[in-house]
């Protein structure tokens, strides 16, 4: 069997560098895909037949495409439609996580700031933990 | 035409009641005639005898039927000279026809007895508004062959009563016309809170009142026989916006419009008109009127009202956009604070790692710093009228290069420029609209070759509905920064100016084009890019040469 695949798409290179050391702290057998940007993502989740990640995470605020159309332009491709989606962002603004949710998005994860609570949230996804839709600091 | 046919029209035009046309007075004058001394009938334009008196009777020795008969009563009727009478050459024809008067043609006459009278006609047309309407015909007799003169002065004596009687119902109806139709012309005259005015089908200005005058300045003297176009402003005129009204009330009887026209002196002011087509009795169009309002006044209480409006949006917008810089760029470059130190931590017996996460740090509140001091001068960006003062361009287009020369001359720039008009401004945001649109333009230039043009065209014509928000009767600056550099997708390009909008990597805030967009709006000019990716990108900004 493949390697469990995480698919990140996030503008800033920190926060890319952030989630694979988190990731890789989870468990270092996963397999860590990347995209800058939406129309970048949507390139190559549409013309990557073998890619189909176990998890998509997005971030909301990125030039080109916002998170929520990208996550949109994913939900209508059919082989992505029981992939869970998470919204990975520095907003906690409410309007957003409302939105997401109403696209299909699984989580709204507010991005933490540690590196160690990064990973335990992550570990909790990914033991399909029962978890609330909406992940700040009071829910990590 | 008659005259008083003018003045039936006048009152329809008007919309008062409508006046009978006036009917020829036969029972009037039928009782005049009756007590004349001497024979007489009327007959209708057909000829058919509608009245006559016993005097008629006597002299044609029967009693026509009214209406059945026509208009001669002798069976035989001879000229002077003794040759039978040609029916078309009948004094009662002849006027019929003609519409003239007949006065006195001597005409013998054989009676059912045998015996032959003179007897002289005298025959006068009746009118009304469509024409000859009948007749009313004298006829004298008793006139010796050897024509006794005292006897037909006398009778004449008789038909001059009855002309004068005729006449003076004439002058009577023509009288209360008159009145009539004065005090129609007074009632418009006096209106002082509208303008009224009819125009000829062309628009030619035909009649004024007080109100015209008060409104639009011009005296009835000044203005009659002008075309309404000159109450247009001149791109109204150019669109034929006039012409085009008239057109509507030809077509279904008015047209009504609200809109800025001028006075004589060359002020401007709201103006509410309808103009509505005017027809005669055939329904044909004879012109229009037209009533105007100065509506000035509550033109610009509803204007305040929506620039009120329009503040109470744009401050409500500004909130909506600070709530989200606290909640996202603010908290970014924390985050990142955070994290980093969490990292330096962990990484304090690995120096190059500690370094690199204390580097990481110093950037992160750097660019929180840069961010604060931006969102303070987006939010200290006002639009007062005390700031606007003469700013000529070229100046602050000078200073703003001498900031950038040194960071031109590394990345080898051209920046090329044509003179730029002075306009009414506050400088000191003009100078940071200038600083950044060419830090972007120099931000994103190319490797080689790299060149910023910046021009400035003089526009005289805006439509509006290309530029919302402009005037098309204002004069505007257009002035272009066009660089050769990396350009982007035209699918953004209004994105590119709202707040923390960025299209590419995250240097800069996303405040610099929010930030152009306001000092533009608060000079009341418009903002525009157009770019295609890797073919430069060319801002275009219109501003007002004078405050609006």
């Amino acid at each position: 069997m493949d390697k469990p695949t995480c698919f990140l798409i996030d503008d800033d290179e920190d926060d890319r560098e952030i989630f694979a050391l988190a990731l890789e702290n989870v468990n270092d057998t996963y397999n860590l895909v990347t995209a800058k940007n939406g129309p970048e993502a949507i390139s190559i989740l549409t013309n990557d037949a073998l890619l189909i990640p176990d998890y998509i995470f997005i971030d909301l605020n990125m030039p080109f495409m916002s998170g929520s159309d990208c996550l949109k332009k994913i939900k209508e491709v059919p082989r992505f439609a029981s992939t869970p989606v998470i919204m990975y962002t520095t907003s906690s603004y409410s309007k957003d996580a409302e939105q997401t949710k109403q696209l299909g998005a699984t989580h709204f994860l507010v991005k933490p700031p540690g590196i160690s609570i990064l990973t335990g949230v992550l570990k909790r996804i990914i033991n399909k933990e029962e978890l609330p839709y909406y992940l700040d600091e009071a829910a990590y | 035409m008659p005259q008083y046919y003018n003045t039936i029209m006048e009152n329809k035009i008007a919309g008062t009641e409508y006046i009978e046309d006036p009917q020829p007075g036969f029972s009037t004058t039928g009782t005049a005639l009756e007590m004349l001394p001497t024979a007489a009938y009327t007959c209708t334009a057909n000829g058919q005898i509608t009245f006559y008196n016993s005097e008629a009777a006597q002299l044609w020795g029967c009693n026509p039927i009214i209406g059945e008969a026509i208009w001669c009563g002798f069976p035989k009727v001879y000229n002077h000279d003794g040759n039978a009478l040609l029916q078309d050459k009948h004094p009662v024809f002849l006027a019929l026809k003609s519409g003239q008067a007949v006065k006195g043609t001597e005409l013998l006459i054989e009676q059912n007895d045998g015996s032959m009278q003179t007897v002289l006609f005298y025959v006068k047309p009746v009118y009304d508004a469509t024409g000859i309407t009948g007749v009313t015909v004298v006829m004298i007799d008793g006139i010796p062959t050897h024509k006794d003169k005292a006897s037909v002065q006398a009778n004449h004596l008789g038909l001059d009563s009855l002309s004068d009687l005729l006449e003076a119902k004439v002058e009577e109806r023509t009288f209360t016309l008159k009145k009539s139709e004065e005090r129609y012309h007074k009632m418009i005259e006096e209106v002082k809170d509208y303008a009224i005015v009819l125009l000829d089908v062309d628009g030619f200005i035909q009649n004024w009142n007080q109100g015209a005058e008060k409104i639009k300045g011009y005296t009835e003297e000044e203005i009659l026989g002008r075309n309404f176009r000159i109450f247009y402003l001149d791109h109204d005129r150019k669109n034929m916006l006039p012409e085009r009204l008239i057109q509507q009330a030809l077509d279904t009887g008015r047209a009504m419009h609200e809109g800025w026209r001028l006075r004589k002196d060359g002020t401007r002011f709201w103006g509410s008109i309808v103009i509505t087509a005017l027809h005669d009795n055939e329904n044909n169009i004879i012109g229009f009127s037209k009533v105007t309002r100065d509506l000035t006044e509550r033109k610009l209480a509803d204007d305040r009202m929506a620039n009120y409006a329009q503040d109470i949006e744009f401050r409500n917008k500004q909130l909506e956009e600070y709530a989200y810089i606290a909640s996202h760029d603010l908290q970014e470059p924390l985050r990142k604070i955070q994290v980093f130190s969490e990292m330096l931590e962990n990484n304090l017996n690995d120096p190059a790692a500690a370094k690199r996460s204390l580097d990481k740090i110093n950037t992160s509140a750097r660019r929180m710093s840069n961010l604060i001091k931006d969102v303070l001068k987006y939010s200290q960006l006002s639009r007062t009228d005390e700031l606007f003062t003469e700013a000529n361009l070229n100046t602050v287009l000078e200073t703003v290069m001498e900031d950038f020369d040194l960071l031109c001359e590394e990345k080898n720039i051209v920046v090329k420029r044509a003179d730029l008009p002075a306009i009414k401004g506050i400088p000191i945001q003009l100078h940071q609209l200038f600083s950044n649109l060419l830090s972007n333009a120099i931000k994103f230039c190319r490797e080689d070759n790299a060149l910023i043009e910046i021009d400035a065209k003089p526009l005289t014509e805006i439509d509006p509905d290309n530029y919302p928000g402009l005037y098309s009767d204002r004069e505007y600056t257009k002035i272009t920064f066009k660089d050769n550099g990396a350009g982007f997708d035209p699918q953004y390009g209004e994105q590119i100016f709202k707040m923390f909008k960025r299209l590419t990597d995250n240097t800069g805030t996303g405040i610099g084009l929010a930030l152009c967009k306001k000092i533009v709006e608060n000079h009341h000019g418009h903002i525009s890019v157009i770019s295609e990716e890797g073919k430069g990108a060319e801002f275009t900004i219109i501003l007002p040469l004078e405050v609006v």
